[in-house]
């Protein structure tokens, strides 16, 4: 056997199937990602509460579903609950019995415990000079917060929340435990049937990077926009035509991938 | 509640602490190798060749760009082909356990973000270290020894400590390898005894309790090694790591 | 004085090692070691119990005809799709779980004679009344269970096409049993003698029966007198597969086999075992 024999005419086959595997992945990244953060908030405030009756159930949260890894958060979420024979008879089945909405619960609680630490950091790390400041000038607890401390917070919390994403999508990779084909089990599919360790798990890690490299992307041009008015004005010489993809930010990107 | 006699269940919560002791020992193992590996390829890879560099940041892309448990699978599937390729017959012969499967990728995996740590640590070192260091002709093993890393460890302990959760957590990895360790006596002991809450939640809060345990030892670690350095922002800086 | 006794006495040492190490080496004719594979979840076929250890019909089948070959055998449990490339890895000398012969598989292994008959079939909840063909099943997405790496999967894949039913997948049957009874699947489709034993014939089964008939998983140009699942061994051990299938032929002359597997199934798993039958 060559070393790394990757069977291209494998790997375009299975193609279809990966892409397919991918839509998957993607799905069951971004509902949680959106689901996490909307959880995150109200757990965040009551986190930062003065008051322990709202603190310690938020860090409670915070503390169990940090430390405990997702793979047995999912088998907690897909095997504990279905054995509980009320849930069964339930509403709630629609959820529970459905292997999607267990892994869309896990994950969301997961990312939420995640996420409200992110916010935590990033709010705290606002210059509190700023906060007096505008509540000297009379503005009101909640305008500030939306205007002066969450978009501050955005700034400073971005490379983290950029991470925790990342980390994120990565984690996905174990759903097929719990039966749901994405990217990963697809490959692992191809493997079970053909015997061929190489290809499909070498392309679903292609796609993987890809996938995560296009997400970092965008952070990165979030980032420069959040950043717009700090950037220093081009001299008339050296200003690139406006509309156009220079050759120098495409470089500057790509160095922001690898 | 089940049907199981309390010496069933003992049984089972037996295997379920053989297989704790098989996760610690494959943790410690891969953070010690992720780390040594870690602290090598960030030394190494300051270097001005360009080649290095290079080298580097396909290296970092790669491993930090894909899941871990896919370079799990290849290296338990695919090791052995891959040691019979460079090694030849050598290579043939050696059988890659799930145990060492893991390590391997974890290795591969963490160092990267280990190296990544240990060059931002020192980028931040005054420059005036290194001067100095030359100045009085200490050579530079030792001063690598003794002068830089031991300082450089201080700068890169927070994200030490982020590694070392995060690793802990993708342990469970290796379990669908194949490893007996902890998360796979657990499933086990569920499926066989129809109780998955119990012992899914009890290695839930195995893992937690550890990790809580450890992040204590690193506070301790991190006031000791503050010792002699005035760190004014260090509670906004950790607040914002978190 | 004390740095010449010590070194003294690491050459002793070291000499009394090394002759050590030799003559194991040269020890006479010491048992061959085998190393086995073994899915461990297949009821009643293959079972851990609480103790870690691992039994059922094929392990002690096992353990007997390693006895009758001569070998000191280890056998190892592990998914079963992880079986078959971990053979072909070499990490196994051979998989003591039956194996069903596709013509792909053939090729990439030694088939050691059949240890059992054991077709697959479809588990549905009692009056789903489902048409199991291809055209009765498409546009219904239905959730059908199957085993990882096993041959059920390409089955169906050819029979009944890639997107007719929802396919969901899992490691081992007790997995597709839980999620059986909590209403998360339609249908299951594995093998015949694991389900009856393992739901049907207990009370939780009372509202599970089989449907869809016999389906043989192997080569169909194999003929019915033939077929049976088999152990399987590295395409180079010829000899190994030539020693097993003399084992096992004694074993089932002799009602070694039918005795082991009364313990752990209570109908006949092979045809050639009738003789022994007649007290059954």
């Amino acid at each position: 056997m060559s070393a790394l024999p990757v069977d291209l005419d494998l790997a375009w086959r299975s193609l279809p199937e990966l892409l397919a595997g991918l839509r998957v992945t993607v799905l069951i990244t971004v509902l949680p990602l959106m689901f996490g953060l909307a959880l995150a908030f109200p757990i965040c405030f009551a986190r930062m509460a003065e008051r322990r009756w709202q603190s310690l159930p938020a860090e409670i949260f915070v503390v169990f579903f940090r430390g405990a890894p997702l793979l047995i958060l999912l088998y907690v979420v897909y095997y504990g609950f279905g054995q509980i024979a009320l849930l069964r008879e339930g509403p709630l089945w629609l959820l529970f019995g459905s292997p999607f909405g267990c892994v869309i619960v896990a994950l969301t609680l997961n990312h939420a415990a995640y996420m409200t630490e992110v916010l935590r950091g990033s709010l705290l790390a606002v210059p509190s000079g700023i906060v007096e400041a505008s509540e000297a000038l009379g503005i009101s607890r909640r305008h500030i917060f939306i205007w002066v401390k969450m978009p501050l917070a955005i700034r400073y919390g971005l490379k983290a929340y950029q991470n925790e994403v990342v980390s994120f999508v990565k984690g996905t990779a174990i759903v097929s435990v719990v039966t749901i084909t994405d990217l990963t089990a697809v490959a692992n599919g191809i493997f079970e049937q053909t015997y061929d360790p190489f290809t499909p798990i070498l392309c679903a890690a292609a796609l993987y990077w890809a996938f995560i490299n296009l997400l970092r992307i965008g952070f990165e041009l979030w980032g420069r926009w959040l950043a717009r008015h700090q950037r220093e004005e081009d001299s008339p010489r050296t200003a690139e035509a406006p509309g156009r993809f220079g050759l120098r930010r495409l470089s500057r990107l790509a160095k922001a991938m690898l | 509640m089940t049907n199981l006699s309390p010496a069933e269940i003992a049984g089972y919560l037996r295997q379920l602490g053989e297989g704790a002791l098989v996760t610690l020992e494959l943790f410690l193992t891969s953070f010690a190798a992720a780390f040594v590996l870690g602290v090598l390829i960030g030394v190494v890879t300051l270097s001005r060749s360009r080649i290095i560099r290079a080298v580097w940041r396909v290296y970092a892309s790669i491993f930090m760009g894909v899941p871990s448990l896919l370079v799990i699978f290849l290296i338990y599937y695919g090791g052995s082909a891959m040691l019979s390729a460079v090694l030849g017959e050598l290579g043939a012969g050696v059988d890659i356990s799930p145990f060492g499967a893991g390590v391997a990728a974890f290795a591969a995996v963490y160092a990267a973000y280990i190296a990544e740590l240990v060059r931002g640590a020192i980028d931040n070192l005054p420059k005036g270290q290194f001067e100095g260091a030359r100045a009085l002709a200490i050579p530079p093993l030792v001063m690598w020894g003794k002068v830089i890393l031991p300082q450089a460890m201080r700068l890169a302990l927070p994200g030490l400590v982020n590694v070392w959760s995060f690793m802990l957590k993708e342990t469970p990895l290796v379990s669908l390898a194949g490893l007996q360790d902890l998360v796979a006596s657990a499933k086990i002991a569920a499926g066989a005894t129809k109780e998955p809450f119990l012992f899914f939640i009890a290695t839930a809060l195995v893992f937690i309790a550890f990790s809580a345990l450890t992040l204590r030892l690193a506070t301790v670690l991190e006031i000791r090694l503050d010792r002699g350095v005035r760190r004014p922002d260090a509670r906004a800086s950790a607040g914002a790591q978190a | 004085m004390t740095t010449l006794t010590l070194r003294h006495r690491l050459r002793r040492t070291s000499a009394v090692l090394v002759m050590l190490t030799l003559g194991a080496g040269l020890s006479p004719a010491s048992a061959e070691k085998l190393k086995l594979g073994n899915e461990g979840v297949y009821p009643p076929f293959s079972m851990v119990d609480s103790a870690g250890k691992l039994t059922g019909m094929e392990p002690e089948l096992a353990r007997e005809m390693c006895k009758r070959i001569g070998a000191d055998c280890e056998i190892v449990v592990m998914d079963f799709k992880a079986l078959i490339p971990s053979m072909l890895q070499g990490k196994f000398d051979g998989i003591v779980t039956q194996i069903s012969p596709t013509p792909e598989r053939v090729e990439k292994a030694l088939f050691a004679m059949p240890i059992v008959y054991n077709p697959a079939t479809f588990v549905v909840k009692k009056g789903s009344n489902y048409t199991l063909t291809k055209e009765g099943v498409t546009g219904k997405g239905l959730r059908i269970a199957l085993q990882r790496g096993a041959s059920m999967v390409p089955y169906i894949h050819k029979h009944f096409g890639k997107d007719t039913f929802v396919e969901v997948y899992y490691d081992n049957p007790d997995q597709m049993k839980l999620d059986l009874l909590a209403g998360r699947l339609d249908l299951v489709f594995d093998s015949k003698i694991n389900w009856t034993l393992e739901l049907i014939a207990k009370p939780e089964g009372k509202d599970y029966e089989l449907a869809g008939g016999d389906h043989w998983l192997g080569d169909p140009a194999i003929p019915e007198a033939e077929r049976g699942y088999s152990w399987i061994f590295p395409k180079k051990s010829e000899e190994l597969v030539k020693r097993v299938n003399a084992a096992l032929t004694e074993m089932i002359k002799d009602c070694t086999y039918t005795k082991i597997r009364k313990q752990y199934v209570p109908v006949a798993t092979l045809s050639s075992e009738a003789a022994c039958d007649k007290t059954n």
